[in-house]
């Protein structure tokens, strides 16, 4: 009943982030579900810049404009950066009708309500979930053409243990850099109310694989093939600056909605 | 024969015996259900979304079963799919509250999930509030013991409901309270009636990886097992009443506090002084980092474990509650003064029946900050946060409310009120909407009702918002008819007539029809709701204009 | 010899048959729930009582207009419903620790003569299975429930006063 732990300062201990890979090194996704009328967003993707720098090539970023945050009724917010894709996980996993910032971390927790996490938890989450080892390892070959603007991506897929789930595949393209309103409340970050010339990164832009759900790559009861490669065609839209785009691809069981590997490849 | 005769008479008693055991299944059985049913039309103008599902129910049932000492009860909750302004977590169905208790005269026991509060819940206090999705019930076990009259002691351990779970923190807590004049006999209404309390409360909850700094490379070092201490009293004496309640949290690092080491404090305290007629309180509060969850990384409504009340007034009318004050647990002042008063019957102004009139000022500030050293911001992560001197208002005005209402009975058919409200609201702090100016907003509110004959009145309410901030001015009327006792008829409408934008200045039209038989209340209503936004600690919800039908229907039996 | 057998048989069989005419009643009373009253006491609901006299226990609380309304209305005939059927009124108000302390101030400003008591975290609240305020009980003389109703509309004090007087004449309120 005496139970009470006083922390003495200091308060916070140095960590050493292990910064050395294995063969087949477990990648985690985090994605952070956002919109730019969203004022306490900005903090949000402090915290993941920061574990992104932290964890290297080891985490990857998805920015997921949905919800009522990311609507465009003109004006400053005249910019919609909604997509098919971010609107259909946002309704099936419920973020942003829960508040934004919201995020997911390889999509665990699904369905009993810990897989909406708030920017404070992304950290622990994505320390627990680099613990484990990769079962299923992809890597992602780019080939574009600027002339046509037509993007082909190859995905390798291989199996490092056997896996007897129904597993599917979902490919996407991300850009960063794009500079836009944004607002505000944290004056560390920017001006309040508004950032006017915020820069947008990892922002979801379209989902390569055609529907939101993405292709299956493993079914249950089938001996998982030995490797497996998947190619998908894609044109950039003219709005989207083909320098500052991504191709994130991720594995993820289709009963637990957990993602298991994710990889990200520069288009360029 | 004989013997044939005892025999029948032993199974007499036997049976007679038998029917007193029979009790036990003739124990009372009694119960409550409500249904919330909404069919959503999308209504770009207003904002209201297409809801795919189309109707959307909240309901519930609860059953409660009693038999002397013994008692039991469950609740069956089921949202298919949980109505617009819920949290869509609550999706489902199923019994996420049952319990079962025995109570003698000097002890009690609980299992399952119960609602608690020590003192005025300024360190645990877990309630239900089923019309606003409110319900951080703690499920474990309860202990209550009276060893001597005028001595009362509670004891927990549970966790807390997380919509269909519960929360991963642990809660103990103890709680005594000790009314002197009855432990020692005193009777005597002449002497002062004394009472006073204390409560501990610790929460426990497995240490998680939180990196902060600027590189994101510094790992928390957080309490696993946090505590709270809670010390309060309660001084009655004829009219006067003098009631304090101070709080102590040892470090608390969440992210509603972005994780500062600080512990927190509050104080409450009201003197009051009432006769017939007449009756004056005051009220000072300081709140000062007391948010205390049993999950460090929550925000919003969610697994509090304590309970930090506005001192404001709770507005009766829809313009004057537009703009509610939000508690900022991470630190306000508040005071608040109110006086009751009621000219009396029989005087000029008071007329036949008398004029009651209340008046109400309520302020509330920031608490004053000053970095602990030159090399640490305010609020920085992992820091102690902050220093504040303990009587010290902030510089920040977060809300201020001055009002009055005056009613009057003009005679046995007319009765009227009138009331002004006069309102300073902070939505930058608020509604975390930075940049945005304070609110200043008048607020008139006519409300009379005309009586026909015995059974059947009319109601009228005139409403006036006039403010040049946020939406601009509103006006509302309203017009009810009802035949006692069982329907009512209302036509409503909302009409933001002063907004900015031309193109934005909606009306907000809405018809309702209600029936009551007894315990049972049927009401549907028909028309649009404007929208509105929820903002808790660091996240905003949004609750979405709608426009529709709404269906409630409640029942106890 | 035989008469006597027959009158224990009797009066076992008599007795036997009062104790399941009880059970079989089955009328909710109050329960058995801690509340405060305006002066600081701790009060156990199941022990209020009107000495065999018709009570009204009413749900209310400071922020519900109707509630106010049912209460300041029947506050006005309140002496004359007391005088004719020594009905006694309680008033449960349901406020939580932000208006709690209030109670006090606005009831004796107004001048009502009702028994106030505090249900601050809402324990007799729930055990009454109460859900939208105002919810009226009408308690006979042996402290059954025998009537409750919800919501309040202009005139219905008059239904209610009519049960007090049917109760304390013995006869059934239907």
């Amino acid at each position: 009943m005496t139970s009470c732990d006083k922390v003495d300062e200091p308060f916070t201990k140095q960590v050493f982030i292990d910064t050395t890979h294995v063969e087949h090194q477990k990648r985690v996704l985090l994605e952070d579900y956002t919109g730019h009328m969203c004022t306490n967003c900005p903090t949000a993707a402090v915290i993941a810049e920061k574990l992104k720098n932290n964890y290297g090539d080891k985490l990857v970023l998805l920015s997921i404009h949905a919800g009522p945050f990311a609507n465009a009724p003109g004006g400053d917010f005249a910019d919609d950066f909604t997509t098919e894709a971010g609107d259909a996980w946002d309704t099936y996993f419920g973020i942003s009708n829960v508040g934004n910032p919201k995020g997911m971390v390889n999509r665990i927790g699904y369905p009993i309500l810990d897989h909406i996490l708030a920017p404070d938890g992304w950290s622990g989450a994505v320390s627990k979930a680099l613990k484990e080892s990769a079962k299923v390892d992809l890597r992602i070959t780019n080939t574009y053409n600027a002339d046509t603007r037509k993007l082909t991506s190859t995905i390798d897929i291989e199996f490092v243990e056997t896996i007897d789930e129904n597993l599917k595949l979902i490919v996407v393209l991300c850009e960063s850099g794009i500079i836009a309103p944004q607002k505000n409340n944290d004056k560390t970050i920017g001006p309040t109310p508004i950032i006017f010339d915020y820069e947008h990164n990892n922002m979801l832009r379209a989902s390569i694989t055609t529907g939101t759900w993405g292709v299956p790559i493993a079914e249950e009861g089938t001996v998982n093939p030995e490797t497996l490669q998947k190619s998908f065609n894609y044109t950039l839209g003219s709005a989207f600056n083909a320098d500052k785009c991504k191709v994130v691809a991720f594995i993820y069981d289709t009963e637990t909605n957990e993602v298991l590997q994710v990889a990200e490849k520069a288009v360029k | 024969m004989g013997k044939r005769f005892i025999l029948i008479c032993a199974s007499i008693v036997f049976l007679s015996g038998m029917v007193n055991a029979q009790d036990l299944l003739s124990g009372k059985v009694s119960g409550n259900f409500q249904i919330d049913a909404q069919v959503y039309k999308a209504d770009s103008a207003i904002g209201a979304e297409e809801v795919s599902e189309k109707m959307l129910m909240n309901s519930f049932a609860n059953i409660l079963y009693t038999q002397g000492s013994f008692n039991a009860g469950l609740r069956f909750e089921s949202y298919l799919n949980p109505i617009l302004g819920y949290d869509n977590r609550y999706k489902g169905t199923g019994v996420p509250y049952w319990f079962v208790s025995w109570q003698k005269e000097k002890f009690g026991i609980t299992v399952g999930n119960f609602y608690e509060q020590f003192g005025n819940g300024t360190i645990l206090r877990s309630y239900e509030e089923r019309n606003l999705g409110y319900d951080n019930a703690i499920k474990g076990v309860r202990v209550v013991f009276n060893p001597y009259r005028g001595i009362a002691l509670k004891a927990l351990v549970g966790t807390q409901r997380f919509f269909w779970e519960t929360g991963p923190g642990i809660v103990r807590g103890i709680d005594g309270e000790f009314a002197v004049n009855d432990i020692f006999d005193i009777t005597n209404e002449s002497i002062p009636r004394l009472t006073f309390g204390g409560s501990f409360v610790s929460k426990y909850e497995t240490s998680s990886d939180i990196l902060v700094g600027d590189n994101g490379d510094q790992l928390l070092i957080l309490p696993e097992n946090v505590a709270a201490l809670s010390g309060r009293f309660n001084l009655n004496h004829k009219g006067f009443m003098l009631d304090g309640e101070y709080a102590y949290k040892y470090n608390d690092p969440s992210s509603v506090n972005n994780f500062i080491y600080k512990p927190g404090e509050s104080l409450l305290l009201q003197a009051s002084y009432s006769q017939k007629g007449f009756g004056v309180i005051l009220s000072g509060k300081r709140t000062d980092n007391m948010s205390f969850k049993s999950s460090r990384t929550e925000s919003g409504n969610l697994l509090d474990i304590n309970y930090l009340p506005a001192l404001t007034r709770q507005h009766a009318y829809a313009l004057s509650a537009m703009y509610p004050y939000a508690t900022q647990p991470n630190g306000e002042m508040a005071v608040q003064a109110q006086v009751n008063y009621k000219i009396k019957k029989g005087s000029l102004l008071g007329g036949k029946y008398g004029t009651d009139i209340a008046v109400n000022l309520s302020r509330i500030t920031s608490i004053e900050r000053t970095p602990i050293n030159d090399s640490t911001a305010l609020n920085e992560s992992g820091t102690l946060g902050y220093k504040s001197d303990f009587f010290a208002f902030g510089d920040e005005l977060y809300f201020q409310d001055f009002n009055i209402e005056i009613q009057h009975k003009f005679n046995s058919s007319f009765k009227a009120l009138v009331s002004w409200v006069n309102l300073k609201y902070n939505i930058d702090v608020i509604e975390g909407d930075p940049g945005d100016p304070m609110v200043k907003a008048n607020i008139f509110i006519a409300d009379a009702t005309y009586k026909f004959d015995p059974r059947n009145a009319v109601k009228c309410e005139l409403q006036h918002l006039g403010t040049k901030q946020d939406d601009g001015d509103w006006a509302q009327a309203l017009i009810e008819y009802t035949f006692s006792p069982t329907w009512f008829f209302t036509v409503m409408d909302q009409y933001n007539y002063g907004n900015e934008d031309s193109d934005k200045k909606f009306h907000y039209p809405t018809v309702a029809l209600g029936y009551t038989q007894d315990s049972n209340r049927l009401s549907v209503s028909y028309g649009k709701q404007r929208k509105g936004i929820i903002c808790v600690g660091g996240v905003c919800r949004t609750v979405p204009a709608s426009n529709g039908l709404t269906i409630t229907l409640t029942s106890s039996f | 010899m035989r008469l006597t057998n027959s009158l224990l048989l009797l009066l076992l069989l008599t007795s036997s048959v009062a104790f399941a005419q009880e059970s079989e009643k089955n009328l909710k009373k109050l329960p058995s729930v801690s509340v405060k009253n305006l002066n600081g006491q701790t009060i156990n609901t199941a022990e209020l009582t009107n000495n065999g006299k018709p009570m009204i226990v009413s749900f209310w609380a400071l922020w519900c207009k109707p509630c106010i309304n049912e209460l300041t209305t029947i506050s006005d005939v309140y002496d004359d419903w007391t005088e004719e059927t020594g009905v006694k009124l309680v008033a449960v108000s349901i406020d939580d620790a932000r208006s709690t302390a209030k109670v006090g101030p606005t009831v004796n400003a107004k001048g009502w003569q009702y028994e106030v008591l505090l249900d601050a975290n809402g324990d007799f609240k729930r055990a009454m299975n109460v859900n939208m305020i105002p919810h009226t009980f009408l308690l006979n003389g042996k402290g059954e429930i025998v009537w409750q109703h919800t919501s309040f509309s202009e005139g219905s004090e008059l239904e209610l006063i009519e049960m007090v007087k049917k109760l304390n004449a013995g006869l059934p309120l239907e």
